[in-house]
């Protein structure tokens, strides 16, 4: 193997700063990165080239089906709640963990309010979108493509790695993990992205499949030619890359950030932790906790949902503590929308608009940001008039945590909520 | 059977349209963009033999050297009409009735099981097809309407396969396993002050009948009041059964005798008028599904999702207004709506040739039927990998179904897909001989790296391993 400036001898932490060096020189760059070895190099390469800070780590948690934002992030005072949800409502505000004078976090909460205490949480209220969807299934494709207008068919995150990554593909830039499918966000037609349903499961079952598909999986004619190409190559990529990675452990302290093996969200961030702790390169983490469409009997079914949502966080926080590997890493969560302010007949909520969005990490400013939603206010559907645009929490992310030009990405400039420190 | 056909370098060059991947949803559609240019496949030798395969991998899960020369002799049409006039058959009991228990413990794997073996030996493979069809139409879940009740809701859709949109509707609407997993059965709109639970209304116009953004919200409203009341058969019985073996612990469960559809519990309905799509009165379940059978959307959506699962990812609109026209003429016939699907200018031409992708349940059946493995052990196998390649029957990912075609494509699916070929031609000792298999699975058209993979291989295993993990073999 030929180790062209010595940079495979060299273990991803270094090749950063390396790469900083290398960076520094516009000569350097201008050589372009055709000439730079290997897909990991190439994905720094490009990033610096677009100016992009290159350790950042961006993990969005989708709370599929609709999350209910005022059972999440708990308005204390607001009587018109209890109007609307007699039933939904008295228990949530008694048992909430205050944050200040006007909000509490769901009493399933209590290490994400622990990080608030430490001024690691900021709330940002009211975030929805213009006319929206009460379509579970439109409104994810507005929030994966961060676009309401519908147009774009790529996701916001896909569009980051192919304008700001790397168009050909360090595999692991983008990663689903916990899942089979690629997550939206992450999608992109110049883009590669890696889906990791689980660590164990990720590799061929023999050597002659795997010599096989490498051979079979060349210029496929076809519609879905490239498609399945870019699948195979992502997949020999991903294999090697995971080699990297020491398998979870039996003894490990821990195995899994939750004793409840249905906790799924727990699962895929141990995994994505332990891809960051790897040095892998992996930048952008999906990961979906689903089960948030309550339409009816929403007390325990969420509960049990927030149960979940803190554990996996407080698990990935600490982890990531421990190693210390936490200060560029931002969790931000996202639902497709919240739900109606008044419940329904079975006791439950049915799709909303707006809701609170949390997002949590070293490099997060404490507050609540934005304009609560007047409850007395509401459209003719009976749901909250949004007061952040969504795409302004992307637009945060994108220009204050990974160095990207917003507008780049999104098409246009949004108000600033400035949640990151 | 002539020889074989190779895709020269950059042969037939065509640009593909991204919007294509929206296919499944039913989305207004998108401007088209232009993501690079591919080589088509090339021409099969036997055009004709290639187009009746084609119909027999869209509408079976595998089919014999024999039963691809009965349809070559009857020709394309007359295996349409066949396939369409599938005879159903009652698949065998899964609750036998001396245990009526049985039916209240049915978990995710039995069910798969009975469904995957009635797949693979059936006669009535179109019938079993098309069951499938629905089951990702009409979706349910099992874990929040119960092994029991998606049972039944598997007998209506086999029963159904092949019937009226407007008797499914109506089916669906007061199927116990629907009631529970879209919560009809919990609505109650007896109190015009109280908000019913919109949840099935909203999806029945959504995804069952007409797609997003051809309703108002008022209308999602004013079905969920008129539907309010439909809820699930109370139990024949309660018996008291050993839940842990281990410990002995008991639990009271409920027991039904047979299979019957949800009822009107006259408490709960809506007490006064409504107006849904333009029609004002007291409308009943019938009411409903005669204003969705009228509105105009309904068939060209429903044809669209026929289109994209047995024509072509992205069908054209024409081929869309045809095939709507035929199945609102023939009053939303499903055998109607089939054979215009078929029979379309677009199911035949070039660029429709593998234009789908097997779903993994196609994938895993047909590859597993192709070098022989027992029914048993084709089930365990197929069993144990629906989760890594995306499709665990029963447990659909959302009321939307299964994506199809590109929806089936990620890295993590694809590698699953390959590693079930892996394992399964280690399951079969000894392998039947590769023989003509290119013709009978690929028609003899394969891509050049396939080509020269298969014309290295030495061993029957690398014969079988090179075709059923090319990606020739994921499309039909």
């Amino acid at each position: 193997m030929t180790e062209p400036n010595g940079i495979n001898r060299l273990n991803r932490r270094d090749f950063v700063k390396a790469g900083l060096v290398f960076g520094a020189g516009a000569s350097a760059l201008a050589a372009g990165y055709a000439a730079v070895p290997d897909a990991f190099a190439r994905a720094i390469y490009a990033l610096k080239r677009a100016g992009g800070r290159s350790d950042a780590v961006l993990v969005m948690i989708q709370l599929a089906g609709g999350n209910d934002g005022l059972r999440t992030v708990i308005p204390l005072r607001n009587s018109v709640l209890h109007d609307l949800r007699p039933q939904l409502a008295a228990a949530s505000i008694a048992k909430a963990l205050p944050m200040n004078n006007d909000f509490g976090l769901n009493h399933n909460l209590p290490r994400i309010a622990k990080l608030w205490d430490r001024g690691k949480v900021a709330v940002v209220e009211g975030v929805g979108y213009p006319q929206p969807s009460l379509s579970h299934f439109e409104s994810i494709r507005v929030w994966e493509t961060g676009d309401p207008s519908r147009r774009q068919v790529n996701g916001w995150l896909g569009r980051t790695i192919s304008r700001a990554y790397d168009s050909y593909g360090h595999p692991l830039t983008g990663c689903g993990c916990g899942v089979s499918g690629t997550p939206g966000s992450l999608k992109d037609v110049n883009s590669t992205v890696a889906v990791i349903e689980s660590q164990q499961g990720f590799g061929f079952v023999d050597d002659d499949l795997a010599a096989t598909v490498g051979a079979v999986y060349h210029k496929t004619p076809g519609l879905y030619g490239a498609l399945f190409d870019t699948a195979v190559a992502t997949v020999h990529q991903t294999v090697a890359e995971l080699k990297r990675v020491p398998a979870v452990k039996e003894g490990d302290p821990t195995p899994s950030y939750s004793k409840d093996a249905n906790n799924q969200l727990a699962a895929a961030l141990k995994l994505g932790a332990q891809l960051i702790i790897a040095g892998t390169g992996v930048r952008l983490l999906h990961v979906t906790l689903d089960g948030f469409d309550t339409h009816q009997t929403e007390l325990a079914a969420h509960d049990t949902l927030m149960t979940y949502l803190d554990e996996a966080v407080g698990g990935f926080y600490d982890e990531l503590s421990k190693q210390g590997r936490a200060s560029n890493v931002v969790i931000a969560t996202w639902s497709e929308f919240g739900r109606r302010p008044e419940e329904n007949s079975s006791t439950g909520t049915d799709h909303g608009t707006a809701a609170p969005l949390i997002l949590i990490g070293d490099p997060v400013a404490k507050g609540v940001y934005g304009q609560t939603p007047d409850l007395k206010r509401l459209d003719d559907d009976g749901n909250i008039k949004y007061t952040v645009d969504f795409r302004s929490v992307y637009q945060e992310i994108l220009d204050t945590h990974l160095g990207v030009d917003a507008k780049e990405i999104l098409g246009s400039r949004f108000d600033r909520i400035p949640f990151l420190l | 059977m002539g020889g074989i056909a190779i895709a020269a370098g950059v042969g037939g060059v065509r640009l593909i349209s991204e919007s294509e991947r929206e296919a499944s949803t039913g989305s207004p559609s998108l401007s088209p963009k232009v993501v690079g240019e591919v080589a088509a496949w090339p021409r099969p030798t036997d055009a004709e033999r290639a187009r009746i395969a084609t119909l027999l991998r869209r509408t079976t899960f595998g089919y014999t050297s024999a039963e691809l020369d009965a349809a070559s002799r009857d020709g394309f049409e007359r295996t349409v009409d066949r396939l369409i006039e599938s005879r159903f058959t009652e698949p065998l009991d899964l609750i036998k009735s001396e245990d009526p228990t049985r039916g209240a413990q049915l978990g995710v794997e039995d069910l798969q099981r009975w469904w995957l073996a009635q797949m693979l030996a059936s006669p009535a493979r179109f019938t079993e097809r098309m069951t499938y069809f629905w089951h990702g139409h009409f979706t349910s879940e099992v874990d929040k309407s119960g092994g029991l009740f998606m049972y039944w809701q598997n007998l209506s859709w086999r029963r159904m396969a092949f019937g009226k949109l407007g008797d499914m509707l109506a089916a669906v609407t007061v199927d116990p396993a629907m009631l529970t997993y879209l919560d009809l059965a919990t609505s109650d709109a007896s109190d015009p002050a109280q908000l019913p639970n919109e949840n099935y209304a909203r999806e029945l116009l959504e995804l069952f009948s007409m797609g997003p953004g051809r309703y108002t919200e008022a209308d999602v409203k004013a079905a969920a009041r008129a539907l309010s009341g439909w809820t699930t058969p109370p139990a024949d019985s309660q018996v008291e059964v050993v839940t842990d073996k281990d410990t002995g612990a008991k639990e009271m469960i409920d027991v039904w005798n047979r299979q019957g559809p949800g009822v009107l519990d006259a408490s709960k309905t809506f007490p006064s008028n409504v107006t849904f799509l333009g029609r004002s009165g007291r409308l009943d379940l019938k009411a409903i599904v005669g204003q969705v059978l009228s509105h105009p959307d309904t068939a060209p959506f429903i044809a669209r999702k026929v289109a994209v699962h047995f024509v072509s990812s992205n069908p054209a609109p024409e081929t869309i207004s045809e095939l709507a026209g035929a199945y609102r003429r023939s009053g939303y016939d499903t055998r109607a709506l089939l054979r215009a699907a078929f029979m379309s200018r677009e199911f035949s031409a070039p660029q429709s040739y593998r234009s789908l992708v097997k779903s993994p349940v196609e994938f895993m059946a047909g590859a597993a039927m192709a070098v022989g493995l027992p029914v048993k052990d084709s089930v365990d196998l197929m069993v144990g990998y629906g989760d890594a390649t995306g499709e665990v029957l029963f447990s659909p990912p959302n009321v939307a179904g299964w994506p199809p075609n590109r929806g089936w494509i990620s890295p993590a699916t694809v590698l699953a897909r390959l590693n079930f070929v892996g394992q399964l031609l280690s399951s079969v000792d000894p392998l039947p001989a590769a023989g003509d298999a290119t013709n009978l699975h690929l028609d003899g058209v394969l891509g050049p790296s396939t080509q020269r993979r298969l014309a290295a291989a030495t061993t029957e295993k690398e014969h079988w391993l090179a075709l059923l993990a090319s990606p020739e073999f994921q499309l039909k």
